[in-house]
């Protein structure tokens, strides 16, 4: 499993059906991902767009380093922290709206979230900050290893290894004795 | 939430859209890139030639400048005889130097009287007057005109062409006219007899009487 390495090489070389199997692999994921920071399923889902565009657009930036996955959560990453900076307020959704999103984050939840267990840790980590959060994210929902995780969130190993042992410590204080179970 | 085909449909579509738009810059910048380089081309080589125009011009003043510091004053010419007078006459018209003293010798039976004007106006009215007899058509055509070497043979002066500061060359003519620049450099017209005659450029002239009248006057002035 290459989390789409060799996908994007068929697809680099005129295979178009391979970028509809990334697409397949990763698009949700990345879409759950971005919506960590920016809490809203329709704007994350629209930055997600935009970094799988950035595969067409911008073809030889991937070197191949590192897994696609982890390529396309790094500049999802800074799509979604480039967002939040240019954005100059708050956007308000309207109340007939609310529930149309909440049913669409909720469905996106449930597509990513097979099992009960990680369901009541992604419904405890909306307490913890960002960094806690994603940390959580990376490592627990998407089975990154330690240094792909360092490199989406542009950290060291070690500043992921205290953030996560700090994020375990957060979540087992707000899932109480339960927690110790699930983590 | 838009489905996946849907997704990727946009994926395709935004990636167009931002190809295209790519192009469009990438062209911009190319025209603009030309229009820069082409200007920066055009004004380099009006510079270019510009300074090198003006180098050309500063190298012809200096070797003018150079010219006229190697015009060897009269003694230098006595002593190495490698300038010939036409070539002084030459070198004073085209550097426009100025005379800036006429001493005028008579001659008479037993005697010698001279005198000395260095008021410039007054040395260079009498110049253009001299060169104005030299010059008038009339005189041009006076076929009389005696030949110059006849007659500094005939008042047994020796054509020493090199020896224009002489001073007793000239001692059977009745007039001695010598201009002289600021840097030594002569100019000599001897008259006798009613004729004029051009040291410098080898040429006598018969003047009719009211020219020599003028002459006569204009070179008895006195500061």
């Amino acid at each position: 499993m290459d989390n789409g390495a060799s996908s994007y090489r068929r697809f680099l070389n005129g295979d178009q059906s391979a970028f509809d199997e990334i697409m397949q692999e990763l698009f949700h994921g990345l879409v759950f991902f971005i919506n960590r920071y920016v809490q809203d399923i329709h704007t994350a889902e629209d930055l997600a767009i935009d970094t799988f565009s950035d595969l067409i657009v911008h073809r030889h930036r991937y070197n191949f380093k590192v897994t696609l996955k982890t390529y396309l959560f790094m500049v999802g990453r800074s799509r979604a922290l480039d967002y939040l900076r240019h954005r100059k307020v708050l956007n308000f959704v309207e109340l007939s709206e609310a529930d149309a999103v909440a049913s669409d984050t909720q469905s996106l939840e449930e597509r990513m979230l097979a099992d009960e267990r990680k369901r009541v840790v992604n419904a405890a980590i909306a307490q913890l900050p960002e960094d806690m959060r994603v940390v959580i994210h990376l490592i627990y929902f998407e089975n990154m290893t330690y240094d792909e995780a360092a490199k989406v969130m542009k950290k060291n190993k070690k500043q992921v290894d205290n953030l996560l042992y700090r994020a375990k410590k957060e979540l087992r204080i707000i899932l109480g004795e339960d927690g110790e179970q699930l983590l | 939430m838009r489905n996946l085909d849907e997704c990727k449909a946009e994926v395709f579509r935004r990636s167009e859209e931002r190809i295209r738009k790519r192009k469009k810059t990438q062209k911009y910048m190319l025209a603009l890139g030309s229009t820069f380089a082409f200007c920066a081309t055009v004004c380099s080589v009006l510079v270019v030639s510009g300074i090198l125009n003006m180098g050309y011009e500063t190298a012809e003043k200096d070797n003018q400048m150079l010219w006229e510091d190697e015009i060897p004053n009269t003694d230098n010419i006595q002593d190495t005889n490698d300038m010939p007078n036409s070539d002084v006459q030459d070198v004073l018209e085209s550097t426009g130097c100025l005379y800036v003293q006429v001493d005028v010798e008579t001659y008479g039976e037993s005697h010698m009287n001279s005198h000395t004007v260095t008021d410039e106006t007054q040395v260079a009215g009498l110049f253009e007057m001299i060169q104005n007899i030299f010059d008038n058509e009339d005189a041009v055509l006076r076929e009389e005109s005696p030949d110059f070497e006849t007659i500094m043979y005939q008042n047994g002066n020796q054509d020493d062409s090199n020896d224009l500061s002489g001073g007793s060359s000239f001692k059977n003519m009745e007039y001695v006219i010598r201009f002289k620049t600021s840097n030594e450099t002569y100019q000599i017209y001897l008259l006798n007899r009613g004729v004029l005659l051009d040291f410098t450029k080898k040429k006598a002239l018969v003047l009719t009487g009211e020219e020599l009248l003028d002459l006569k006057t204009a070179i008895a002035m006195e500061e």
